[in-house]
């Protein structure tokens, strides 16, 4: 499995302050805080990508229906 | 409510489904369970629209309700010690051509290792994209409580995958099952 978490250029720019312990924690080093940021944000990524399934889309016409329908009454 | 407001709402509500969907995946760790929970998010958002003042964070309004459904329903159904197992089977019984489910399933089980308030402050920040502030609306706690859970979180990710301070992956415990798993035979 690649490593696809390494060197990337931008990784961990939404991880800033990384270096922050402000509880005590010991703070991890950037780079060890940005390879866990990018391999964070790629498994999200990956469901973000994925199509919409129809039963969302299915849910939202229905809900407007009856909203519709409900009105008309 | 009249129909241009409506359609922007629907617009708003199907733009988001997406991020939502990955929100909830990281929060249950569970495919199955998340799908459902997104529906009952919407479910809930769009009874309720009147609520939401228009110009405000749509996103962080959406996202707080989709936190509160699975906190309500964690309560309902009790600790579901068997979480990380259920993933476990989850991935044994996913095809190999499902490279992609694969990948992020390794992380949703580190992810799941994580104190719950934890868990949720990390992906907020370092995922969903959420600003500190943001992040505190949605959990409902102060800016500082977040920037401390977070970096718990990100310490105990990096003793979970074996990302340490010298920056190596180490080859013990779930680590080495994380990133050395063989994920497909067509791989060899």
């Amino acid at each position: 499995m690649p490593h696809a978490t390494q060197n990337k250029p931008d990784a961990g720019s939404s991880m800033d302050g990384a270096n922050e312990h402000p509880s005590g924690v010991p703070a991890l080093d950037s780079l060890a805080a940005s390879q866990i940021g990018a391999r964070l944000r790629e498994s999200y990524q990956k469901i973000v990508e994925e199509a919409v399934p129809n039963r969302f889309v299915d849910l939202l016409a229905q809900l407007e229906q009856s909203e519709k329908s409900a009105g008309d009454k | 409510m009249n129909a241009a407001v409506e359609n922007d709402f629907k617009a708003q509500i199907l733009a988001i489904i997406p991020n939502l969907r990955a929100f909830a995946m990281s929060l249950s760790g569970r495919s199955d369970q998340a799908d459902d929970l997104v529906q009952e998010a919407l479910v809930k958002a769009w009874h309720k629209q009147t609520s939401f003042t228009p110009g405000t964070n749509f996103n962080a309004w959406m996202f707080t309700i989709l936190r509160n459904e699975f906190y309500s329903k964690m309560r309902k159904r009790g600790r579901e010690v068997s979480d990380v197992d259920g993933i476990l089977t989850e991935r044994m019984s996913t095809h190999p051509e499902q490279h992609g489910k694969l990948d992020y399933q390794d992380f949703l089980v580190a992810l799941k290792q994580l104190p719950e308030d934890q868990r949720e402050a990390i992906i907020l920040i370092g995922a969903s994209g959420f600003s500190y502030e943001e992040a505190a609306e949605v959990c409902g706690c102060a800016v500082g409580t977040i920037k401390s859970r977070v970096s718990r979180a990100r310490t105990r990710l990096g003793e979970i995958l074996g990302i340490a301070d010298a920056s190596e992956y180490g080859p013990d415990g779930i680590s080495s099952y994380v990133f050395n798993a063989p994920i497909s035979s067509s791989a060899a």
